[in-house]
């Protein structure tokens, strides 16, 4: 992975004096909260429901052993011993004191991590596929140019005042797993004829309020003019984008309103002063960071032995484990695995700082010390030996991680909604569980299925793109939910419809369980619930949500 | 009136204004009981009183530049966050223009900056006047703007100190360095 030169550290130091500074001056009366907001924001710090909220970045995902032993001693010192894995890659702290947060960045930058712009009007954490440089599916590993990407947006001066925050993404996978659509700019990485790298960019993708997918705006981008283009692209949006209306200032809306083409004209006329100038990437740079994402060094005997097909055949829920939660690999022998961050009963994304130790000590032993936060909010080890993987279950299911449930039904994406946030309509969290309740038991029968969760229209739970979407919304006070259906984030990026009017939180599992009913009766062969969506549409599911409840008073 | 800062050969350095009669009594936040939030309330948007107007930039010794174009020609063109800075193309031997931020947290003034600078060359005096503070200094001196009229609250001795909060940047903007992957040691 890669590592900070003394510059990189530098930076990331000077960071923390920054904001302590500005804290400090805060405090004392001299620095507005007005003018503190934009600056606490841009690095991380939010004011929540019960207490202020930092959102840590996990550049594409990425960690070390050791950082994540330092993420679990935060929760420890200056938390309630735990942490939540958001959609976003990043990890957030539920509560820390204000006047300690200099204080956790400081011992964040030891571990060369930090939390700029998690947060605000700015260029925001860049999240990538999270099996990037192991999966079989891969055409070019996307975690140097996110990195690339990283460094250019640290600390943009030009960009530090958007008109809304900024989220990019890069999938180099034929299979899409970056939910690359629905981001503000998103590449996807490839090879040209001569098998170089080429980019294809996509702007005004997003959820929230106004849920689009990104359109092309450029095919064929030689890698070198990543950073360039990106520029036209961000002051393009920086001059145009609307700043009157905090609903209508994503760069989705000003990419619809002046037409796709016409935004590119616009990107291109200014991208013509920028080609070939300082900020185009040269080789040098590519290998440098190139290098820092190199193969660890795999071993010639690292396939499973005949014991595998043994354990499997008397270990039930290891094989569950094995279908469910290991994937193959780019190299023979090797694994990728994920560990669950969706027990029945923890909200999903949490983790203790207990787990995040024990999760430490399983990258050590199983994964050359490396582990990835998927958007999926799980946790992966990317490069586990086949034949180490019953002592891998069994470790993991020691130490909690080992639920055999992804992409199944209880592998529920939830943002942390009313319990947490101070945007939130309604909670996501109590009814997540209901749902993992409600369908724990038929999880396996039902097969993959995506369900998310958001507490309100601004979609953290990537409600637009579930197979099934649930929406908190207000109603005079109380907490209602719509259910949609038939959204997905790969690469048919779709997003989901709404199926008829909002219902209370206590209905919900119930119509979610209508909906799989459905799906169960109508299924074809090996169809996937949104296989079956597709190909029946939308109907049948309005017809099958409300059966049985009371039309609306 | 108020302060100017000044990028000069050695650095930043107060141009005009006196700083000790600008520096106001800081009143400190009440903590209480550990409770990180009871400091901050949640956010909310103060009303803008009804007889506030728009803001005249003659009062700031700039002219808004639609009406500098159309021939108002008493004072510098300041240039505003709507306004198209590729106007100015036949007027970049000005020694002084002016680069409005009405509000600390609309950027489009950077993105304006840099246009003069890079786009049209301008090498005269690139001034940011309006709700210009400490906290966005070492970004504006990035993008280009070389001399600061800072709002009156602002103390122009930790105004100066802003422009050394970073040693070194990763990206080009128009301050003359070049992207740290063309520096980086290899």
């Amino acid at each position: 992975m890669y590592r900070y030169d003394a510059v990189d550290q530098k930076i990331v130091d000077e960071r923390v004096a920054q904001f302590r500074d500005q804290t400090a001056r805060f405090l004392s009366g001299r620095l507005s909260e007005d003018e503190y907001r934009p600056l606490r924001l841009q690095n991380g710090l939010y004011i929540q429901r019960h207490a202020p909220m930092l959102r840590v970045a996990i550049p594409y995902g990425m960690l070390s052993s050791h950082q994540l032993r330092m993420l679990a001693d935060i929760a420890r010192r200056y938390d309630r011993n735990y942490a939540h894995f958001t959609t976003r890659q990043n990890i957030q702290y539920n509560w820390p004191a204000l006047e300690r947060v200099p204080d956790i960045l400081a011992d964040l930058a030891t571990v060369e991590m930090h939390a700029i712009q998690t947060s605000g009007n700015c260029i925001r954490n860049v999240t990538t596929d999270h099996f990037a440089g192991v999966a079989a599916d891969e055409i070019v590993d996307p975690r140097p140019w996110a990195e690339i990407m990283r460094q250019w947006s640290t600390l943009h001066p030009e960009f530090a005042a958007l008109p809304r925050k900024f989220k990019v993404a890069f999938n180099g996978a034929k299979d899409d797993r970056a939910a690359s659509g629905v981001h503000d700019l998103a590449f996807d990485v490839y090879r040209g004829a001569d098998g170089d790298v080429l980019l294809r960019v996509k702007v005004g993708g997003g959820q929230g309020r106004t849920p689009r997918i990104a359109v092309t705006i450029r095919e064929d981008l030689p890698w070198r003019h990543l950073l360039t283009y990106s520029e036209a692209i961000l002051r393009a949006y920086n001059r145009w984008g609307r700043r009157d209306n905090l609903y209508k200032a994503r760069i989705k809306i000003l990419v619809e309103a002046l037409g796709p083409e016409k935004f590119a004209a616009e990107v291109e006329e200014d991208f013509r002063h920028l080609v070939d100038g300082p900020s185009t990437l040269t080789d040098t740079e590519r290998v440098r960071v190139e290098a820092c994402f190199i193969d660890p060094p795999y071993l010639p005997e690292a396939e499973a032995g005949a014991d595998l097909a043994a354990r499997r055949a008397q270990n039930k829920r290891f094989d569950a484990w094995l279908r469910r939660n290991v994937i193959d690999h780019k190299r023979p022998g090797y694994a990728a695995v994920t560990l669950s961050l969706k027990r029945t009963g923890p909200a999903p994304g949490d983790a203790t700082d207990a787990e995040m130790d024990a999760a430490a000590d399983l990258a050590d032993r199983f994964s050359f010390g490396e582990i990835r936060v998927s958007h999926h909010q799980n946790l992966v080890l990317a490069d586990v030996a086949r034949r180490d993987l019953f002592a891998l279950w069994e470790a993991a299911d020691a130490a909690g991680l080992a639920q055999p449930n992804i992409a199944l039904a209880t592998d529920i994406i939830a943002c942390p909604g009313g319990d947490f946030c101070s945007l939130a309509n309604a909670r996501s969290i109590p009814l997540s569980l209901a749902i993992q309740q409600k369908l724990e038991s038929r999880q396996e029968e039902i097969g993959e299925l995506a369900i998310k969760i958001s507490g309100c229209i601004n979609a953290c739970g990537h409600h637009h793109v579930g197979h099934i979407g649930v929406l908190g919304v207000d109603k005079h006070g109380e907490e209602w939910f719509q259910v949609l259906v038939g959204g997905r984030s790969d690469s048919q990026i779709t997003l989901a419809e709404i199926l008829g009017r909002a219902v209370k939180a206590e209905d919900v599992p119930d119509m979610v369980a209508r909906l799989v009913d459905l799906y169960l009766a109508k299924r074809e062969g090996a169809e996937r619930f949104i296989d079956t969506a597709a190909r029946i549409g939308i109907a049948p599911f309005k017809e099958a949500a409300y059966a049985g409840l009371q039309a609306a008073a | 009136m108020s302060v100017l800062i000044k990028l000069g050969a050695d650095g930043p350095f107060i141009a005009e204004g006196a700083p000790a009669a600008v520096k106001t009594e800081a009143t400190p936040r009440v903590v209480e009981g550990g409770r990180g939030d009871a400091r901050i309330a949640t956010y909310v948007k103060k009303p803008v009183p009804a007889d506030a107007k728009a803001k005249d930039w003659r009062d700031d010794g700039f002219v808004p530049l639609i009406e500098w174009l159309a021939g108002e020609r008493g004072a510098p063109p300041i240039v505003l966050p709507t306004d198209d800075p590729f106007t100015l193309a036949e007027h970049v031997a000005l020694p002084l223009i002016g680069v409005a931020f009405p509000k600390f947290n609309d950027g489009r003034g950077m993105s304006q900056a840099v246009l003069l600078r890079k786009r049209l060359s301008y090498g005269g005096d690139l001034r940011a006047v309006g709700d210009v503070a400490r906290d966005q200094l070492f970004f504006m001196a990035r993008c280009g703007l070389t001399s600061f009229a800072l709002r009156a609250d602002q103390d122009p001795d930790d105004a100066l100190r802003a422009f050394a909060d970073f040693s070194d940047v990763y990206q080009d903007s128009a301050d003359g360095l070049s992207p740290l992957f063309r520096r980086r040691a290899p």
